[in-house]
């Protein structure tokens, strides 16, 4: 119900500098993950915002106030961590009521606010448990209820998922985003598993190193990954090396042979660059079939069984390796280790990066 | 393999007869007041002493009060230093366990010294005084145990998420403190009570130089003036220590909304 802030954060311990100038707007009731590898700093910016940690320099708004010098108590911001941490010496019901006993609701709204909130997650009925009589998503899900229930201006979620099996993650995944959405409550979430952050955000935050590489909506961030740190982060990802031999007819010269991407590339004649080619860009080409872009010759190294897709391990030249995806129908033949095939790569699906 | 069983039953039944035989030979003594009989009138002569009743009830009375005041000292302090000051830990625990190397003698002549009749807080001029330094010397002498005991408790719950979760919801330090910490470490601070209380019932040294009637020195006199009551005090001192340590591991494994008692169970409504 907020519009969130970030404008040249930093922040430093000692001297080891976790976050550096990272700015983010985040719009009224927008879900917004920050996702990245281990230590690029994630935890340490939704702390920022929390208020348990204070920036080195920058400021942080939530509704056009400057809170950068207001204690995490008096953010109104609601939080969820990874190890749950519900209070154990209170019930369900204690837990949810707690932010608004802290807030001095009166009695009767505590409790209808309480259930509705339990409702709301699906646990209408254990208020009276404690949280050891509780599986880990039942607990998570009293995290989230106790985390809303006082009405926060912002939600902010560390790795809420990652401590539950994958069955349980997806569905709480889901209804995280289903409630978030049906509050209209603005959330920041961290995580380290992009297939989360792509499934549940407005916009992704693709940090590395403390900095924020690429601001954007999912497939934004999938499909036109502005750095090379991006595209190799998210999904998987062929590079393969060029040199531009002629930018407007967009011709280049690679080590299996030229390739033409038949548009314009921002590039001088004589560049190098890497073209990167996502497993799904390419496809196989049947005996007969005609190609009408650029194609490969290439020997099957390898066959992983996907599910729903096979990915192919090919090897297009000399020390060239390049993977193709292709889905999984029954009956089609499929190529055997060893064998060569011809593959066509989609022009517009192949972009070029440093 | 069979050996190895034998030998440690054999050492766990000599040790077991180390301590068994002497409190049955007390035990024993202490029924043998009347001539040719056996009573318990050693026990009834020991109730019916006003002395032993107004010792026992002054020294419960300080002990729960240097408990209170020692659990208001620790939980705190030992709070903000894992929370903090993680690095001080060391140092505090330190500090928590030189009572332990320093006797307890130089502490009450310290606090003779300090707030003696001619010092600038002559506590020891009056009553109520000499009875807060007694509470202070016990708060002393019990910092090992509950510091270790409060410390360890707060080990074993993530105090510091759970700080933050409360914060994010809006509660203050005081509200963490009483609302969240406390009880969560209820048991931890049980258990250093219950041990600060058996250290405080037979503390002699700080009572008789501050010449307070607790129940330490009074057991020292009745040693020196009686035959068979003082081997009934002691049975019934050992009495109320198994009491307490039941009470203490009760308190330890109890999970929250259980009753203290196993046979009545919990609310799971
Ligand atoms: N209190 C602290 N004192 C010193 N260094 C810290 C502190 N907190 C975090 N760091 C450092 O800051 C860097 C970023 O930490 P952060 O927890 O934000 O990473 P993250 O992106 O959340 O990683 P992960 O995915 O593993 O949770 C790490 O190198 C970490 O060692
Ligand atoms: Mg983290």
């Amino acid at each position: 119900m907020s519009q969130l802030t970030l404008r040249a954060l930093n922040k430093s311990f000692g001297t080891n500098a976790v976050v550096k100038d990272f700015d983010l707007t985040m719009e009224d009731g927008e879900f917004i993950s920050l996702l990245g590898p281990s230590g690029c700093g994630k935890t340490t910016v939704l702390r920022m915002v929390a208020g348990f940690e204070a920036p080195s320099s920058g400021a942080i708004h939530i509704d056009g106030n400057d809170v950068t010098a207001l204690q995490a108590r008096q953010r109104q911001i609601g939080m969820m961590f990874q190890s749950y941490a519900l209070f154990p010496n209170l019930t369900v019901a204690g837990n949810v009521a707690f932010g608004l006993k802290v807030a001095r609701l009166p009695r009767a709204e505590v409790d209808l606010r309480v259930n509705e909130m339990l409702e709301m997650v699906g646990l209408a009925g254990l208020g009276g448990r404690y949280p050891y009589q509780l599986s880990g998503g039942q607990q998570q899900r009293v995290a989230l209820a106790r985390a809303i229930a006082p009405r926060p201006r912002v939600l902010l979620l560390d790795e809420p998922l990652s401590a539950l099996d994958a069955k349980i993650r997806v569905s709480l995944r889901g209804e995280i985003r289903a409630i978030q959405r049906r509050l209209g409550i603005s959330t920041l979430f961290v995580t380290h598993d992009q297939e989360e952050a792509m499934a549940m955000s407005d916009r992704v935050v693709v940090m590395a190193h403390g900095r924020a590489e690429q601001v954007g909506r999912p497939d934004q961030i999938y499909n036109r990954p502005a750095t090379r740190f991006v595209a190799e982060f998210i999904g998987a990802l062929n590079l393969l090396p060029a040199t531009v031999t002629d930018p407007a007819a967009g011709q280049l010269d690679t080590p299996v042979g030229p390739v033409a991407l038949n548009r314009p590339i921002a590039r001088s004649a004589g560049a190098a660059l890497h073209l990167a080619i996502r497993p799904e860009g390419l496809h196989i080409l049947l005996n007969g079939d005609v190609a009408n872009g650029p194609t490969f010759t290439g020997k099957v190294l390898d066959r992983d069984f996907l599910g729903p897709i096979i990915r192919l391990r090919t090897e297009i030249g000399p020390g060239t390796a390049m993977t193709v995806d292709c889905f999984n129908r029954d009956g089609a033949s499929l190529p055997e280790p060893g064998q060569t095939i011809r593959l066509a790569v989609d022009a517009a699906a192949v972009f070029p990066l440093d | 393999m069979k050996r190895v069983s034998l030998a440690s039953w054999l050492i766990t039944i000599l040790a077991g007869l180390y301590f068994l035989v002497p409190l049955y030979a007390a035990f024993q003594f202490s029924l043998q007041m009347k001539r040719d009989t056996l009573s318990f009138a050693a026990y009834a002569s020991v109730f019916q002493s006003d002395v032993f009743l107004r010792a026992f009830v002054f020294s419960l009375v300080a002990s729960l009060a240097a408990i209170m005041a020692g659990a208001a000292l620790v939980v705190p302090t030992a709070y903000w230093v894992r929370l903090r000051l993680p690095k001080l830990r060391p140092v505090v625990e330190f500090i928590s366990l030189l009572p332990l190397i320093i006797p307890s003698v130089v502490l009450v002549f310290g606090h003779i010294r300090m707030f003696g009749s001619s010092s600038f807080l002559p506590l020891t001029t009056t009553d109520l005084g000499t009875n807060l330094l007694l509470v202070a010397g016990y708060v002393v002498l019990s910092l090992p145990y509950m510091f270790r005991a409060i410390d360890n408790g707060m080990a074993a719950i993530d105090i510091g998420t759970l700080t933050e979760a409360a914060e994010s919801l809006g509660a203050s330090r005081a509200r963490i403190i009483l609302g969240v910490i406390f009880p969560n470490i209820r048991a931890a601070i049980v258990s250093g009570a219950f041990l600060t209380f058996s250290i405080c019932l037979g503390e002699f040294a700080i009572a008789s130089l501050l010449n307070r009637q607790t129940f330490g020195p009074y057991l020292v006199q009745l040693g020196q003036d009686r035959a068979y009551e003082p081997a009934a005090l002691a049975i019934m001192s050992f009495g109320l220590t198994w009491i307490l340590m039941a009470l203490m591991q009760a308190f330890a494994n109890r999970k929250p909304g259980q009753r203290l008692l196993p046979f009545r169970k919990g609310p799971t409504r």
